[in-house]
């Protein structure tokens, strides 16, 4: 799975996105499962972590703890969640663990230039998130 | 059981410990046992499918026996009823009656092989196919997992301690304060990058002699006085 971690690497590392910043991308190959942290240099609180396996690669960015949800709260951010999922381009929301995080699943044959848009919107999908769940966060 | 439904057991009670978000390994190990299962089913089945097929050539090498005999018989008994020869052909008809009897078994036998061959075929077709989804699943299995511990790192990377993460409104609010500061630069550059333009572009027209550069009180004299002239 490497190989298409290196493919997604390349593709993205010192890119600059259409409104100008730059993307760094670090592959960490510690771990059993290799994987890619990608981060926009005025987002470093919320990067993109890229895993892939024979069938897709995984995009996932981590949103906020349970814990940050005000008391009470957590049927309502997951109702939130579960209908504005559609509307979100390219990304959906997910939960692991106590986390929540929005994520996309591309095929591993994905050109590069679909790899950078998704990337992308992920990322601004993270501050179009945090911009609706910030009344239900501590 | 489902691949979502595996999954879902492996998760589940998950996520109610902080340090204990990842999947149970026991979830992996249950997928990677059943791969192996299909795979010795699927030895077992090529072995048998080689077994049962030698079984049918030497079966259909036997009914090809019997049936030549049964032609044999059927010629000795009509040309001895020819002959008249009663006896003979009583005690031929007999043997007839216990060859039919034996080619009708040999054929069930070889009927039942040719069914026991398909459904091994079918067998080793659909083990096959379940191994690669089982494959296909732990990959997702563990895909999921790497998120999972993608999230930790995170977690652990921007709190302080061994909290949850640093509050994501706070890092909401930053970005944004970043992001407007930005926008200020920008605008501030774009501002003062037109302002330089048109400074230069004012000293370029006066160096090309397009305006003048000492427009004042004498020249605009010196106009309004050839104006009168004319």
């Amino acid at each position: 799975m490497l190989d298409i971690l290196e493919r997604v690497h390349t593709a993205i590392n010192k890119q600059i996105t259409v409104d100008g910043t730059r993307l760094t991308s670090k592959i960490d190959t510690s771990d059993e499962t290799p994987m890619l942290t990608i981060v926009r240099e005025d987002r470093e609180e919320f990067p993109v972590l890229v895993t892939a396996s024979a069938d897709q690669i995984l995009c996932n960015a981590v949103l906020f703890d349970e814990k940050q949800i005000k008391d009470g709260k957590k049927a309502e951010v997951n109702e939130v969640m579960l209908q504005l999922n559609m509307a979100m381009p390219l990304s959906s929301f997910a939960k692991t663990g106590t986390y929540y995080s929005v994520f996309g699943a591309m095929a591993t044959e994905s050109i590069d230039k679909n790899i950078l848009l998704e990337i992308e919107t992920l990322s601004d999908n993270v501050i179009d998130a945090l911009e609706v769940m910030e009344t239900f966060l501590n | 059981m489902g691949f979502l439904t595996k999954v879902w057991t492996a998760l589940r009670g998950v996520g109610h410990e902080a340090e204990d978000v990842f999947i149970d390994a026991q979830g992996i190990r249950i997928l990677e046992q059943e791969i192996r299962d299909a795979k010795d089913a699927q030895e077992d089945a090529k072995e048998s499918l080689t077994d049962v097929m030698a079984e049918q050539l030497k079966m259909e090498r036997q009914v090809e026996v019997t049936r030549k005999q049964q032609a044999e018989y059927d010629q000795a008994i009509r040309k001895l009823l020819e002959q008249g020869d009663e006896a003979l052909a009583t005690e031929t008809a007999e043997k007839i009656a216990e060859v039919e009897m034996e080619l009708e078994t040999e054929e069930a036998v070889l009927a039942s092989y040719i069914e026991q061959i398909a459904d091994l075929k079918m067998t080793i077709l659909e083990s096959d196919k379940q191994v690669k989804a089982l494959e296909r699943e732990i990959s997702i299995v563990k895909s999921t997992e790497a998120a999972q511990k993608a999230a930790q790192i995170t977690a652990d990377r921007f709190s302080g301690s061994n909290s949850s993460l640093q509050s994501a409104s706070d890092s909401l609010k930053r970005i944004k304060e970043r992001q407007q500061k930005r926008k200020d630069k920008m605008t501030a550059a774009r501002d003062l990058a037109k302002e330089t333009n048109s400074v230069d572009l004012k000293d370029k027209l006066v160096n090309a002699g397009v305006i003048s550069s000492k427009a004042n009180g004498k020249s605009v004299l010196d106009r309004y006085k050839s104006e009168a002239q004319k």
